[in-house]
Order: C-alpha cells, then sequence, then structure tokens
C-alpha cells in the first residue's frame, strides 16, 4: 500500500495551504466533536421521530445496531492499533499539518470507522439520511488526509471497517433475542420508545 | 480517564445536553408529541429548538479552540449518553410542569403515542399510584 498511498496523500495534503477557504472548510470539519455530534443527533431523531409504533420498533433496532457498530468498531481500531502500529504521516514525512499532532497510530482511521459506522446504520433506517451522513463521514475522513493527519488507505480501512461493524453488530442484535425486544419493551413502558 | 472538572468536559456535557434538549423539541413538534413540548404552538417549538440547537453549537466552537487534543471517542460517546438522558430528564420534568393543567381521561397508550395528548406525569403517574405493575415487564 506504501507507494499509491503516499502518493495520494501527497496528492491531497500537497492542496494545504493553498487555498484558504478550503484550509479553513478542512479544519473546521476536521475536529473530533462536529461531526460525531451531528450523527449522534441524526441517531437521536431516529429513535423519536416515526409516529407508526411498528415502524418506529425497525427503526429503534437499526438504531441499536447502530450504536452497537460504533461499539465494534471502536474495538477493532483498538485491536489494529496495537497490532499494526502505523506512524502518522507527519511522523515519516513533510507534510502541511493543520491540525494538531495525534499520538495513537495512524492504521486504521478512527474518525473513517466512526462515521461510517453510523452512516450504514442510517443507510438502514432511510437511504437518503444515510447518503448525508456518508458524505458528511466522508468529509470528514477525507479532511483527516487533508489536514496531514491521516493516510488515504488508512481512511479507506476506517470506512470498510465502520460498515462492516454496523452490519455484524445487526446480525449480533438478532442473536441476542429476545434482550434487544425486552429492552424496547421497558423503553416503551416507560415511554421512551 | 473522563475527568468532570476538566473544562471541555463539561463543556461538551453541557453541548450535548443542549443539542439534544433543542432536537427533541424540533422532533416532538414534528412527530405531534404534544406532551414533550415546554413551548406551544409546536411551531414556537421547533423555532426554540433550532435556536437552542444553533446557540449551544455557536458557543462550544467560540469558547475555546477545538482542535487541540481532549475527548478520547468512548468519551465523547458516555458524554453524549449522558447528556440525551439529561435532555429527556429536564424535558419530561419542565413538560409536566408547565402542561399539568388538561387532565385526560383515557387510559394512557403505550410508548411515546401516550405523550400525543398528555404530559409525561399524566402518563406515568396513574401506574405509580395505582402500583398495577405487570411483574417482569
Amino acid at each position: 500500500m506504501g507507494a499509491w498511498d503516499l502518493a495520494l496523500f501527497r496528492w491531497i495534503n500537497d492542496r494545504a495551504g493553498s487555498l484558504p477557504v478550503l484550509d479553513r472548510l478542512a479544519v473546521s470539519i476536521v475536529n473530533d466533536y462536529l461531526v460525531p455530534l451531528v450523527l449522534a443527533l441524526a441517531l437521536f431523531v431516529a429513535w423519536f421521530l416515526p409516529q407508526n409504533a411498528g415502524y418506529r420498533e425497525a427503526v429503534q433496532r437499526k438504531v441499536l445496531a447502530a450504536v452497537g457498530g460504533l461499539a465494534l468498531a471502536n474495538l477493532a481500531v483498538e485491536v489494529l492499533n496495537f497490532l499494526y502500529p502505523r506512524p502518522r504521516p507527519f511522523v515519516e514525512h513533510q507534510v502541511h499539518l493543520l491540525f494538531y499532532p495525534p499520538v495513537d497510530p495512524s492504521f486504521p482511521n478512527n474518525q473513517a470507522a466512526v462515521g461510517f459506522a453510523v452512516a450504514a446504520g442510517l443507510w438502514a433506517i432511510d437511504w437518503r439520511a444515510g447518503a448525508a451522513a456518508y458524505v458528511l463521514a466522508s468529509l470528514w475522513a477525507l479532511s483527516r488526509v487533508y489536514t496531514g493527519v491521516s493516510y488515504p488507505f488508512d481512511v479507506l480501512a476506517g470506512a470498510v471497517i465502520g460498515v462492516l461493524a454496523t452490519v455484524i453488530a445487526a446480525r449480533l442484535l438478532r442473536w441476542l433475542e429476545p434482550l434487544p425486544t425486552l429492552f424496547l419493551r421497558w423503553c416503551r413502558r416507560w415511554y421512551l420508545a | 480517564m473522563l475527568h468532570f472538572l476538566f473544562p471541555l468536559t463539561l463543556h461538551y456535557l453541557v453541548l450535548t445536553t443542549l443539542t439534544c434538549l433543542g432536537t427533541l423539541q424540533c422532533v416532538a413538534a414534528i412527530a405531534g408529541r404534544r406532551g414533550l413540548l415546554l413551548l406551544r404552538p409546536p411551531w414556537l417549538a421547533v423555532v426554540a429548538g433550532i435556536a437552542i440547537v444553533v446557540g449551544a453549537l455557536w458557543w462550544f466552537f467560540a469558547s475555546g479552540d477545538r482542535n487541540t487534543p481532549g475527548l478520547a471517542g468512548w468519551e465523547q460517546s458516555l458524554l453524549f449518553l449522558l447528556g440525551a438522558v439529561l435532555a429527556m430528564v429536564v424535558t419530561v420534568v419542565l413538560s409536566s410542569l408547565f402542561w399539568r393543567s388538561s387532565s385526560p381521561r383515557a387510559p394512557a397508550a403505550e410508548g411515546l403515542e401516550a405523550l400525543r395528548d398528555r404530559s409525561y406525569w399524566q402518563a406515568i403517574a396513574p401506574r405509580i399510584t395505582s402500583r398495577q405493575w405487570e411483574p417482569g415487564t
């Protein structure tokens, strides 16, 4: 993955510093708080919005799958960080660094894993919301490369891990029956679902 | 380690609580769950909800440089969950205090449907006072 990954990284990161508007946009998106909060709020909306009780329960199961996917994706990233501690681009090369230098390994990209895990869950609920979430997650992941803190391959791996984690979490939820059903019934009893 | 005296932790908790509160107001108004509204008519709740979300985001990002090392992913997830619970508690307590005058007679439907025509307290009070619990549910 070395040569093409570095070439693609250079192609994206070399744009940094040449267009102030793009730099400002990337710096606004790249931070650790905005995009995950927006994605979490989208799941929050999905939990409460549907008016039909049967449909709402189906949606809430998918929200649980997305939350499970988020946890699995984080776990997978932690394990892979430990197994393959790839240094960040700014450690190995001269880069345009527009963000603080993270100290954790570069592979796989945690932000892409988290963003794509939630986006996959939202896609299962509503393809339009999912498409918007995929765009947002992609911009967040791309901004990590643009600002010089992640390689493209790490972002790609994170995205794949995120989607797979949500698919696996959805299956796990089916295997864990009747626990999800009991949880949703408990929430309904307390007017929370 | 999550430290609640660390300003960023508190700021993020306030952000998640307020954004969940504002979002809940918008969703409750759109889905017709009048029992969760803090303001009526519903359009006013939507406007207030959007203002709370935008205001909270503006305050959080204007009150410090957020492109610095801070909260880990699991800490953010935990704080979001806590913020969502706090927003829900504030919503049900305040909406129950504000809208307790009307007294529906029909038994409450199960789930969020019950909050279409009654406050959270009005939905839950008959069960608490009569103690009609079904074991295991």
